[in-house]
């Protein structure tokens, strides 16, 4: 998940965070679908594209292609909605709210000596926000609206911090400088060292663990910024 | 969509006077009928239900007496009448309603305690087709609705839990309020949507439908949960109903037969 000046370099940057994955992948988009960006889709093997348009342009290029689906919604879903989910369970099944937090500037807390830079904010906002889309245990790592690693669905946070690191050296994609985002608390130090140390100087998480204390601790010694969202997005 | 008349809000505290009972599971319905017939409510009753408050020795009328029509049809057609019907629904301090209650000869029934035949347990017992479709309850769904909707004036109870609850109200406030007649027509309606539900899904599966146009189902509320995947999240825990997939011979049975003949069929009459 990215953004960019253009839809095509959105997905350019998009693509650079995991190409492997993206193999016969889905590709979703919040604006109209151009001739540009359904060019470069199509050159890798795609299962399906949705978008709320597409250019005519677009739409041709697809139809030439025999196996790849273009889904156009004709407008996005608005994700303040508020209405049911559900969850199976063995006899029956769950029913919660939707899932409808956002969180704005106002909404963080700083937690360490150092306050996060703008551009920290932001890259920490749109990390949490993709965080919440992901399996727990989640781990985002992002920088300058750019998703540079995922670490998502571990048993344990630390794994997720890890394998996050991993992914973006992988790919090549340099984390210093990144913001890194856990959907729910550390509970301990260990995830954010791994945060650190991986080049990250921004965390976002919701904090409220009672090892709160020694996570800030970490952070302070490493001049890692962080915040608290008091807000936790577990998805599983 | 009609616009809703220009009806005088309904009161809170709503006294019972006249009670219609009809009920399948008679779990405490003498102890009941007699609380009421203590708190000088009129009873009125139909088939087993009436014998049995009867039998406790209790002053019962029976529907018939009040609409002049004998139950027909195998009972298919006892409650289905203006007298009930405009009893339930009439709204009391509407000057044409009340006009046309005296008119017709339709006294108010202020409390419907009813519990549906048991079509979800008659499915899931894997009974034959005939008697599946003979323990479709169509009064009394008609009565909890008709209830349901006026509960500005009228209670409405569809298991022994609400009746223990109206009991409650009667015996503190001597009357209902209007908070209680809300709630209780709310799961009034949660009730019939939840037979309705068992019915549309026992007939798919009857004829092989696994995919119906609407597909229905109703979870019975478990327990609220402290909150769902996250603490702004509220969650619930519900149980689906039994499924009413045919799986065992018996229940193969349930099938519709093509020819007319329903030989070794003997509907088990509903009880009420």
């Amino acid at each position: 998940m990215a953004t960019g000046v253009s839809l095509a370099e959105a997905y350019d940057r998009a693509l650079a965070c995991d190409p492997t994955s993206a193999f016969g992948g889905i590709v979703a988009l919040n604006t109209r679908l151009d001739a540009a960006t359904a060019a470069k889709v199509l050159e890798i093997f795609t299962e399906v594209v949705i978008a709320p348009d597409a250019d005519e342009d677009a739409v041709a290029l697809f139809r030439k292609k025999k196996n790849v689906r273009l889904l156009v919604t004709g407008g996005l879903p608005d994700p303040t909605v508020i209405g049911p989910t559900f969850k199976s369970v063995a006899g029956g099944f769950l029913v919660q709210t939707r899932d409808t937090s956002r969180l704005t500037p106002a909404d963080l807390k700083v937690v360490t000596r150092r306050a996060p830079t703008d551009h920290e904010v932001r890259d920490m906002l749109f990390a949490f926000t993709i965080a919440k889309h992901v399996k727990s245990n989640a781990i985002v790592y992002a920088k300058a609206g750019q998703t540079l690693g995922v670490g998502a669905g571990q048993m344990n946070r630390k794994d997720s911090a890890r394998i996050a690191a991993l992914r973006a050296a992988d790919f090549g994609l340099d984390l210093s400088g990144s913001a890194c985002a856990s959907e729910a608390f550390f509970p301990f130090p260990d995830g954010l060292i791994q945060a650190a140390d991986a080049g990250c100087t921004a965390v976002i998480q919701p904090g409220g663990s009672i090892g709160d204390d020694k996570v800030i601790e970490a952070a302070n010694e490493r001049g890692i910024a962080m915040v608290f969202t008091g807000v936790r997005v577990f998805r599983h | 969509m009609p616009a809703a008349p220009d009806f005088p809000p309904a009161p809170d505290r709503v006294p019972v006077r006249r009670a219609l009972i009809s009920v399948s599971d008679k779990t405490g319905l003498i102890e009941a009928a007699r609380t009421l017939a203590e708190l000088g409510v009129e009873l009125v009753s139909t088939g087993g239900t009436r014998k049995a408050i009867a039998d406790a020795g209790l002053a019962v009328k029976d529907v018939s007496d009040l609409t002049g029509f004998p139950e027909m049809m195998d009972g298919r057609v006892k409650t289905l009448h203006p007298i009930v019907h405009g009893g339930l629904l009439g709204v009391r301090d509407a000057p044409e309603h009340r006009a046309a209650m005296e008119a017709h000869g339709i006294g108010a029934i202020d409390l419907v305690y009813v519990n549906l035949y048991p079509f979800e347990q008659t499915m899931a017992s894997g009974a034959d087709y005939e008697t599946c479709v003979e323990n479709i309850d169509i009064g009394g769904p008609a009565m909890i609705r008709s209830a349901a909707k006026n509960h500005g004036y009228v209670a409405v109870c569809t298991e022994p839990s609400d009746m223990a609850e109206v009991l409650e109200a009667l015996k503190a406030e001597g009357a209902t309020s209007l908070s209680l007649r809300k709630t209780l027509a709310a799961r009034a309606y949660g009730r019939t949507a939840a037979y309705d539900a068992a019915i549309s899904a026992w007939f798919a599966a009857t004829l092989g439908e696994s995919a119906p146009k609407r597909l229905a189902f109703a979870g019975e509320l478990v327990q609220t949960m402290r909150y769902g995947e996250n603490p702004h999240q509220a969650a619930a825990f519900y149980r689906f109903p039994r499924p009413p997939a045919p799986a065992s011979p018996r229940r193969d049975s349930c099938r519709a037969r093509s020819s007319a003949t329903t030989t070794s069929t003997t509907p088990t009459r509903p009880s009420s």
